[in-house]
């Protein structure tokens, strides 16, 4: 142990449970988007901390922070020019540090990015590899190739932009290797240095108490000829080293892995428990639209009966929406097509291999949709993560560039810059959503809280509800299989505690027969209103669903009271 | 791990003498040389161990001593000194019992006794045929938790008898008599799920509500009488200090424990054992004017608040209400318990502020005692005792209506 490593001072994580990202709802924002204290058109961290009651009032008991660091922005900060402090324009590393324990203060866990796959090209590693010799220590810090012909079954990630995976590079007259844009040139892991240096990150943040990371683009971490350069068994000894890190060094603490990959691809991200805590589950957020537009349940039994099982500590990440498009790269071609002509008729809602809307738009904005695909979000095997203007509907604006038509400023209330900020409205980072229908004045925070019928409360409802009940983030999952497949029903248990799911994926009434073989006797209690339904019989139980309509139902015994106590 | 740190000088008595048979912790300073006399008469309160030796007994206190926390009694006792806050020194509250409590229930579990008997610090409870009561079904029956039965009249302890109990035995599934209580014991497996309790304990305004704790963790409760009368800690406050302080602690720990409680249906009875308490008789009858007058003058005053924390429903019900008779006054049981699981409800959502809430509560609880008061003017301690039971029973029947308020909410104001 280093002089440096003695000196350290390590918080202690904030979560009770170790395993507190089970029962988790995460609620996922980025700074920038969130509140302007200052007023110069972008929010900071002192805006953030001023919002923090409406995250715990949401419910949400996790904020993953998108990428806050030191960046040019030529890709919303996923371009990192220094890992270990706060971009000047979100506030400071002492922001930062008010933040976490104002957080943490409110029984709010935070997760944040390790984004080590690559950095930007401005990071002073990379312009101390580009002018350094080649063999050098320091150009070993980076992918380099005198060719561009290596690594060639490597897949083109974002195909609007780039052509390759090389780049050149005139000052070191070598290319280098980029799996993202040509302005992120990739880290080397084969050098051991490398490692070292991630976990000196690693360790800066979780030293001052941050709860998880999300590990970002994790399968591309090591290229191999001959291969795809995605998910090798390198990359995973990498990640097991980082895991080692952690679980040698910290307590409650977790990471996640971006993989966007097939489920049985994701699977060994979790290695035997000794990898990441939890991964994405990006296969099943397309099929969850496109059984809702086909009013067909098969695509979401098929993905699940395709994922495999995981151990015990581990945990999938659930999500509808997030910061990047609806990705369509783990689908079929086919499928690909219908999702195109299903949700984005303006070629403009398309970007890459994906959909650039948010959930409302997605959905037409229909309520009993939202509601429907939200009920499955917080049902299904996993921890649900919400993104931040979602709770309320908020709409997008294809006519940004990039994915920025998601990542427009937090409706907070009608008034000017909804509330996000008082700076001149043409100094905002980006315009505010101002159209008809998705627009600030219609579509706020404070507008709904006023509304007892809005989406933020009943989003508030659901979160409760579901935060009651271990057995939606800690039970195991078996679909039923009614005749009519335009249902979706699907029973939940933990510890003798069942729950039957089930959801019309329908625009109309649906009936259908459920084989409730094995739970005879026992009474359904719907649980949002606490209603007793019949008791379950030999016979199929049958339900009767409206639109878009669901029921969760708590299969209890019937309950005997004892005799009279004895009297004095 | 309760969470509670020891000096280190305690520790390593701890350390050198566990483990032990019993711990009983005088929740409150004590003269030691009282306690020395007092404790000779518990020598006998657990049974011998295989091979003779006297069992081990501590008796604990709060007190100060740093060299010699530990000292030495006859016959394998020793008195302790635990550390307690400045401030809780003078135990005039329920939350500086509760941190007390807790500070004996972490000792006991750090000596890793079989029993642990938490004793209020008047020391009327410390007689051996009481504490024998409550330590034995522990030690040889195995019961994981003792509640005491205190002999009251039938217009003592109204809180308790109108909300604490009946509100605990609907949400929690036990018929305990006195849920917050200054007198019990507890066993090993308990100790530290009670010094602990969660998060909560971290929090110094937090009461421990000890058969609630055990009923959440499936543990066995029993009830002994503990034939004594302690003034209670809140002796002396207004009632709307009171109220804030007990019923706003219940409702906490409903709001903490909600994914607990709402699992619990029906209610099991808390076996009472040993000899019941004797009926205490009232005194001088009780003059309900104007308690009906400040119900009456509640209803015009906070009605704006009654409407932001019940359904109209309710408030027509108490409007109403507000028109009968003083004689004829009667707040039927299951409005009550609707009243008080939308107070519960209206604390957590924070429609307004807590403070505000309880106070709004204080008109519609002398509404409740009137009540409650002129139904039993003529009846038995016996019959009062029935009457109550038969409230506990109508808040469980009315438990649903919780669960299905506190589930789907409303939520704007």
């Amino acid at each position: 142990m280093t002089a440096a490593e003695r000196t350290r001072t390590k918080r202690a994580g904030s979560a009770g449970d170790a395993l507190w990202y089970k029962d988790a709802i995460f609620y996922e924002l980025h700074v920038k988007a969130f509140a302007d204290s200052n007023n110069d058109g972008i929010g900071d961290f002192q805006g953030l901390i001023q919002k923090l009651d409406y995250i715990v009032d949401l419910g949400a008991t996790c904020i993953w922070l998108l990428p806050f660091f030191p960046s040019p922005l030529r890709d919303d900060g996923y371009d990192i020019s220094d890992y270990m402090n706060v971009h000047p324009s979100y506030g400071t590393l002492e922001d930062f540090r008010q933040f976490l324990n104002v957080a943490h203060d409110r029984c709010l866990q935070v997760m944040i990015e390790l984004v080590v796959n690559h950095t930007s090209d401005q990071h002073p590693w990379f312009q101390a590899a580009r002018h350094a010799p080649a063999g050098s220590p320091e150009r070993d810090f980076y992918v380099w190739s005198d060719t561009d012909q290596r690594y060639r079954d490597a897949r083109i990630i974002f195909t609007d932009t780039e052509k390759s995976n090389w780049s050149w590079d005139p000052v070191a007259q070598a290319y280098y290797w980029h799996r993202f844009f040509s302005h992120q040139p990739d880290l080397n892991f084969d050098n051991p240095q490398v490692l070292e240096e991630v976990l000196k990150v690693l360790r800066f943040w979780l030293d001052m108490g941050v709860d998880a990371l999300r590990l970002d683009a994790v399968p591309y971490l090591v290229e191999r000829d001959g291969t795809n350069c995605e998910n090798l068994a390198e990359t995973h000894a990498a990640i097991k080293a980082i895991r080692q890190a952690i679980d040698a060094e910290y307590g409650s603490r977790m990471i996640l892995a971006e993989a966007n990959q097939p489920p049985a691809a994701v699977r060994p991200y979790f290695g035997n428990a000794d990898e990441c805590h939890m991964a994405f589950h990006f296969p099943l957020m397309p099929r969850i639209y496109m059984a809702l537009s086909q009013e067909d349940r098969l695509p979401i039994t098929d993905i699940m009966a395709q994922t495999p099982e995981i151990p015990e500590s581990c945990q999938w990440g659930l999500f509808l929406r997030n910061h990047d498009e609806l990705t369509l790269e783990m689908v079929t071609g086919d499928e690909r097509d219908y999702m195109y002509l299903a949700y984005s008729a303006d070629p403009r809602m398309r970007i890459n291999v994906g959909i650039r809307r948010r959930l409302a738009p997605l959905l037409d904005n229909n309520r009993g949709r939202i509601e429907l695909l939200n009920s499955l979000l917080f049902s299904f095997p996993g921890t649900p993560i919400l993104y931040y203007g979602d709770e309320i509907g908020m709409g997008d604006n294809i006519y940004l560039g990039d994915r920025n038509g998601v990542r427009t400023p937090m409706q907070w209330s009608g008034d000017r810059n909804a509330g996000f900020s008082r700076a001149n409205p043409a100094r905002l980072y980006s315009p505010v959503i101002m159209d008809a229908i998705y627009g600030y004045e219609a579509i706020n925070v404070e507008a709904q809280e006023a509304d007892p019928s809005s989406l933020l409360n009943w989003m508030r409802n659901m979160i409760a509800l579901r935060k009651l009940f271990k057995v939606f983030g800690r039970g195991t999952l078996r679909f039923l299989d009614p005749s009519n497949r335009k249902i979706l029903a699907y029973l939940r248990e933990l510890d003798g505690e069942q729950v039957l799911c089930v959801a019309n994926l329908s625009r109309v009434w649906q009936p259908v027969q459920l084989d409730l073989t094995g739970f005879e006797g026992m009474i359904p209690v719907e649980m949002l209103g606490y209603v007793e339904f019949p008791a379950v019989g030999k016979e199929y139980y049958p339900l009767t669903l409206g639109p878009y309509g669901f029921l969760w139902l708590e299969l209890q015994t019937p309950s005997v009271s004892a005799d009279d106590e004895q009297e004095d | 791990m309760s969470g509670i740190e020891f000096p280190a000088e305690l520790q390593k008595k701890i350390d050198e003498t566990s483990p032990v048979d019993v711990v009983i912790g005088v929740t409150g300073t004590a003269d030691p040389s009282a306690l020395r006399t007092k404790a000779k008469c518990l020598r006998g309160i657990a049974p011998d161990g295989e091979n003779g030796q006297p069992a081990k007994i501590v008796v604990a206190f709060a007190g100060a001593a740093v060299a010699d926390p530990v000292t030495a009694l006859e016959d394998g006792m020793l008195l302790a000194e635990y550390p307690t806050a400045p401030a809780a020194e003078v135990m005039n509250l329920w939350r500086d019992v509760s941190a007390a409590q807790r500070s004996v229930l972490a000792l006991a579990a750090a000596w890793q006794s079989r029993a642990c008997m938490v004793i209020y610090g008047d020391l009327a409870g410390l007689e051996a045929e009481p504490v024998r009561a409550f330590v034995e079904p522990v030690v040889k029956g195995g019961i994981d938790l003792v509640m005491p039965v205190y002999p009251v009249s039938k217009h003592d302890g109204l809180i308790n008898k109108s909300i604490l109990a009946p509100m605990s035995r609907a949400l929690y599934g036990k018929r305990v008599r006195w849920p917050l209580a200054a007198d019990y014991c507890a066993g090993a497996k308990m100790l530290e799920k009670l010094a602990s309790d969660g998060a909560r304990a971290q929090r110094e305004a937090d009461l421990l509500w000890p058969s609630n704790v055990v009923a959440m963790n499936g543990g066995q409760i029993n009830q002994a009488a503990m034939k004594v009368r302690h003034a209670p800690p809140a002796d002396g406050l207004d009632l709307n200090a009171v109220l804030q302080e007990l019923v706003g602690s219940l409702f906490e720990e409903a709001e903490a424990c909600a994914a607990q409680w709402q699992r619990a249906r029906a209610s099991q009875p808390a076996t009472r054992q040993g000899e019941p308490c004797p009926p205490v008789e009232s005194g001088e009858p009780v003059d309900t004017g104007p308690m009906v007058e400040s119900f009456v003058i509640g209803s015009r005053n906070l009605e704006e608040v009654w409407r932001l924390v019940m359904p109209p429903a309710t408030v027509l019900e108490l409007k109403r209400l507000a028109r009968q008779e003083p004689e004829q006054f009667r707040m039927p049981d299951a409005l009550w318990a609707r009243i008080i699981y939308d107070f519960a409800l209206a604390h957590r959502m924070r429609r307004v502020s807590r403070t505000h809430v309880l106070g709004a509560l204080t008109p519609l609880y002398l509404g409740w005692v009137a009540s409650y008061v002129q139904e039993v003017a003529g009846a038995t301690a016996l019959e009062a005792e029935r009457r109550v039971d038969q409230l506990g029973k109508v808040f469980e029947e009315q438990k649903p209506y919780f669960v299905s308020r506190w589930r789907w909410p409303e939520r704007a104001v």
